[in-house]
């Protein structure tokens, strides 16, 4: 307790400190005429005081333009409008939609069992359990967060109620479901696929065998944990049960073959796909499994509105930002910075993953896509590197981002809906960064890993 | 071998139902962005089914969809301010003391306030020049201006009522406010 309370005492002091120092730097930068310099200073500023992140990326622009004066403030607003005005975009709310619909239509928990019958006779079984569930989940939904919050919360109770420790359980839970946005459909790729004009089908091909990679990896770290703990084995493998709960979630294991099979065939557009969840969600909550009522229905739809508009937002306010920056020339300047480097792409590639890696544990996935593409994209394709592996890329680099602090997201959710303290869910992950980073090299350094699929597909 | 019923010892748990949807958890607003949403997914279905089944999309679906969705976007908001959803850095509010944390929230409740505020604005003075037609279909593009305008001012008025809430009550917990 009372180390807790000096971290408190140490944190009091230093945040404020922060704070106060921020602001300083703000006004000297006005003082000194350093805009650009300013719009950064005022966006750190503005994310420290715990200002929602959409305002703080349109506020820091609109002052920047008050100040300047160099463009009406009219093209702030028209900026953001414009930066979601946009076709692709339209699969966000579907796909978040569609996660939602299984989350209340009896889904996620039938897909749990039959991960459970399927590979709960492992050492550390539910472990391999909650990675499975999250491999199948994340062939429907496209966020992490949503991951976490609705298939998370079977997962957590299940360990807990096998005796797992809380740390093993949160970590576990949390590193899984970074899959979800690797594995299509994936609304941070919609999102990069938007700013870096790629088609978002290709990202979708590129993601399914890195996010396979991750499980992998995932499941490698169990084993290693399970054995040195001593973990029990949590069922008995039995081929009538596998087979009961395999009947049981058939209708549901074709939601991702529906979805993955249709974008990666060519037969479904991104947006389409998503459509055709929503509506075979809709099909097997409401008349397969009668599981979906009008009121939950409603209930659903407001909770996807919220989700929707709280991204669309961070979306439209990046976006004004990224205008500010490409119009500044920032571009070029990362260029200059990173001309060096220009026909190394691996030393390129290092430095790009570190700053990803920094920027994914300060800043929100969807703002740093939007901000990042115009930045460091024309830098990335001069070097000679794939627009669509360097989307795997930096979408895995973001995602590992999730699972750290300030901005850890998958984190606080987590830690509510399982009330374990954050701290414990930070220490619990902490091990499972390991077969990330790993697999987030592999990735990185061995192209064929995302780029094999779309090519055989659509090339 | 199959077996009809579930076996007692591998139990599937239930998820809790919390199936409590109550209409009056909701703002009148929120019915309206509700009625977007779904006006959104239909015609998005609509593009969707004409293209497969009648082989050629419908022309002012693409583009009304993309309006709809910067409308369910802009009015949404404002139900993630009244919940208190939007997405921000609570991490360093963990460590402070509370009449800092109080003090902090009320700030960041004013720059919201000032934020939706000049938003709703320069939206205004925005729509009021705009004078050209919809590509598709001959409605003033301006109409969806003025509705992200009223979305602007929706989440001004939650900002106002939940700094208010707060600043009352002392709190730094985010109100329930239906």
């Amino acid at each position: 307790m009372s180390h807790i309370l000096a971290v408190s005492r140490r944190g009091a002091l230093i945040s404020p400190l922060i704070a106060l120092l921020a602001v300083l730097g703000c006004l000297v930068l006005v003082y000194n005429g350093q805009y650009l310099l300013f719009l950064f200073a005022a966006l750190f500023t503005l994310l420290l005081l715990g200002v929602p992140i959409a305002i703080s990326l349109a506020g820091s622009c609109l002052l920047y333009v008050y100040l300047t004066g160099r463009v009406p403030d009219v093209v702030v607003v028209h900026r953001m409008i414009n930066g979601i005005d946009s076709f692709p975009l339209l699969a966000i709310p579907f796909f978040i939609l569609a996660g939602n619909l299984m989350n209340n239509g009896g889904i996620t928990s039938r897909i749990f069992d039959f991960a459970k019958a399927l590979m709960g006779w492992m050492r550390g079984g539910l472990g391999h359990v909650n990675v499975g569930a999250s491999i199948v989940f994340s062939g429907m939904s496209g966020a992490a967060v949503a991951d976490a919050g609705g298939l998370g919360t079977i997962e957590i109770k299940a360990m807990r109620d096998a005796g797992y420790d809380d740390q093993f359980s949160v970590g576990i839970t949390a590193a899984s479901s970074t899959i979800g946005p690797i594995i299509p459909p994936s609304l941070p790729m919609v999102i990069y696929g938007v700013m870096a004009s790629v088609s978002v089908g290709q990202l979708f091909a590129a993601g399914l065998i890195p996010g396979l990679l991750m499980g992998v990896s995932l499941m490698v770290m169990i084993t290693i944990m399970a054995r040195r703990r001593g973990y029990p084995r949590d069922a008995e493998f039995s081929i009538p049960v596998l087979w009961f709960s395999f009947r049981r979630a058939f209708l549901s294991l074709m939601t991702p073959l529906i979805i993955v099979g249709g974008i990666i065939s060519g037969v479904f557009t991104p947006t389409e796909a998503a459509i055709a969840a929503v509506v075979y969600a809709l099909f097997l909550g409401g008349v397969v499994y009668r599981i979906l009522t009008w009121r939950r229905l409603l209930k659903v739809s407001m909770e996807t509105i919220e989700t929707t508009a709280v991204i669309l937002l961070i979306v439209a306010g990046a976006s004004i930002f990224a205008w500010i920056m490409t119009s500044n020339q920032v571009t070029q300047h990362v260029m200059g910075l990173l001309g060096p480097f220009a026909d190394n792409p691996i030393a390129l590639l290092i430095i790009i993953n570190l700053v990803l890696i920094v920027v994914g544990c300060f800043m929100e996935t969807i703002a740093a896509i939007t901000i990042l593409v115009p930045v460091l994209l024309p830098a990335v394709v001069a070097a000679g590197i794939d627009p669509v592996h360097f989307g795997v890329i930096m979408v895995l680099n973001l995602m590992i981002g999730l699972l750290t602090p300030p901005v850890g997201m998958v984190l606080y959710v987590l830690s509510r809906v399982s009330n374990i303290s954050f701290e414990d869910c930070m220490r619990g992950t902490l091990p499972f960064l390991i077969p990330l980073v790993i697999s987030l090299l592999l990735v990185t350094f061995i192209p064929a890993i995302s780029l094999w699929l779309p090519t055989l597909v659509y090339r | 071998m199959t077996i009809e019923k579930w076996p007692a010892e591998a139990s599937g748990f239930q998820i809790e139902e919390d199936d409590t949807f109550e209409w009056r958890d909701y703002g009148i607003e929120d019915y309206a962005t509700l009625a977007v949403f779904w006006l959104l997914a239909l015609d998005v279905f609509l593009q969707f089914f004409s293209r497969y089944v009648l082989g050629d999309s419908i022309a002012w679906t693409e583009e009304m969809a993309r309006y709809l969705l910067v409308i369910v976007g802009f009015m949404g908001g404002s139900m993630a301010v009244r919940t208190g959803t939007h997405i921000s850095v609570e991490f360093f509010y963990r460590y402070m003391p509370g009449w800092m944390a109080r003090s902090l929230v009320t700030l960041v409740d004013l720059v919201s306030i000032a934020f939706f505020a000049i938003g709703a604005w320069v939206t205004w003075k925005l729509a009021d020049r705009t004078t050209a037609l919809m590509v598709s279909v001959d409605i003033p593009k301006s109409y969806l201006y003025y509705l992200v305008m009223v979305g602007f001012f929706l989440m001004l008025g939650r900002a106002i009522q939940i700094a208010f809430l707060r600043w009352r009550d002392r709190t730094v917990e985010h109100p329930q406010v239906p």
